[in-house]
């Protein structure tokens, strides 16, 4: 979930495996790993959502790397990538890794 | 390493605990949260400190600090022993150490702004300093840290709990501290956010040639951040050493446990992986197992164990394990 919306929905392994969301992926990333180095570590840029003051567009859009200026002007709504997996973004599925 | 700018020698923290429903003049129980810790960190270094809850990280951290007092052994401070110097001495040498908190939100008081949070050691330490300088002081900070200065007029609670983070670590180092004490600073965080605070403090610590006693229960952050690490048990150091040593080739049992039970982000990896999990909870320190303090869940344990606590045995020059058999 991200500003009050499902971004992502499925199968435990599937999300982990192959995230269909940037929200989803920057998350996984993000999450400091014992078998991982990094000089930096990788991170979401920016803050968790102002809830009093929602972009009209994709609450994600602010933070997303993916973001184009569609997502920033129209809500992008929850859709099917798979069986029992579903996202609401309006990326291409190959962009999100 | 060269002068040590810290060094911990045997301290101990101890509290007296009325027993519960007691007379009054029955003898209290003492409980040691911190029983026999020795340490040393050098300018620039970065000492993680790990262990559970209750393991007693935080209480040395206010031991070093002085917000509880040590009840046994030396703190020295660039030669001079904290506890034995005079409140006034003391005094100075806090400028030198400041310390960020887990609840950064809680830390913050809710009805000064953010100018005047970050501006409060400054005009502590230095009340004639002039209002203008001060200023510029914050400003400065503030977008140091990653805050738009023009917020400086806004008040904690209209901020997220990464920003009330830099917020502390501006307050925290506009004394131009030697030594920066964080105790779980990321734990309370967002994940997305928990690692930018990790990389801001990292680059801090470079600029401003920080030490830094980084605290927290999760080994991964410690990694990250620590160029040595200190393990703690019930109170007590069961392993230190290099970051590398400790978390590639740990030795004591507790820290080979504590290693098994980091828990991998991915599903598969992490249901075919074996656990070593720790069992039982974490002894009570009123009442500490006799010998090593480890033995009552250690996978490893035998008869001499219960008998005397074992001192530390050196695997490399820096790396040190109070087990004999590990």
């Amino acid at each position: 979930m991200y500003g009050g919306q499902v971004k992502e929905a499925g199968e435990t392994e599937a999300i982990f495996a192959s995230p269909a969301h940037p929200y989803t992926a920057g998350l996984i990333r993000a999450v400091p790993r014992l078998d991982e180095d990094h000089e930096v570590l990788p991170t979401i840029d920016g803050e968790p959502p102002n809830m009093l003051g929602l972009p009209p567009g994709c609450p994600f859009s602010p933070r997303c790397g993916l973001a184009t200026e569609r997502c920033v002007a129209e809500r992008p709504v929850r859709e099917s990538v798979g069986r029992g997996h579903s996202r609401a973004c309006f990326a291409a599925l190959e962009e999100v890794a | 390493m060269s002068q040590p700018l810290l060094k911990v020698e045997h301290v101990e923290v101890a509290f007296s605990v009325p027993k519960p429903n007691a007379l009054p003049w029955s003898k209290p129980r003492t409980l040691r949260g911190v029983a026999d810790v020795s340490l040393e960190l050098g300018a620039g270094e970065t000492l993680g400190i790990v262990g559970e809850s209750g393991s007693g990280k935080s209480t040395l951290a206010r031991a070093i600090i002085g917000t509880v007092p040590a009840t046994a052994g030396q703190v020295i401070w660039q030669g001079d022993d904290l506890l034995a110097l005079s409140p006034a001495a003391r005094r100075a040498h806090r400028k030198d150490v400041q310390m960020i908190f887990q609840d950064p939100l809680a830390a913050l008081n809710p009805r000064m702004t953010v100018g005047e949070i970050i501006a409060e050691p400054l005009t502590t330490h230095h009340p004639d300093k002039p209002k203008a300088e001060v200023r510029e002081r914050v400003a400065d900070l503030m977008s140091r840290v990653g805050l738009l200065p023009n917020l400086v007029n806004r008040y904690p609670h209209e901020f997220s709990g990464g920003q009330c983070q830099r917020i502390g670590i501006a307050r925290a180092l506009i004394l131009r501290p030697k030594l920066l004490i964080c105790d779980e600073p990321v734990s309370a965080l967002d994940v997305s956010v928990q690692a930018q605070v990790v990389n801001l403090l990292k680059e801090l610590q470079a600029e401003f040639g920080l030490s830094m006693i980084f605290i927290a229960h999760d080994l991964s952050v410690v990694k990250h951040i620590s160029d040595r690490i200190a393990v703690m048990y019930l109170g007590r150091i069961m392993e230190t050493g290099t970051a590398r040593e400790v978390i590639e080739t740990p030795r004591h049992p507790y820290t080979r446990a504590l290693i098994g039970s980091v828990p991998v982000p991915d599903p598969v990896a992490e249901r075919e992986r074996p656990h070593r999990i720790l069992e039982g909870e974490l002894p009570s320190p009123m009442n500490p197992p006799s010998g090593c303090v480890f033995r009552t869940r250690c996978p490893v344990v035998r008869d001499e164990c219960a008998k005397a606590e074992p001192g530390f045995r050196y695997a490399t020059d820096t790396h040190a394990m109070a087990c004999p058999y590990a």
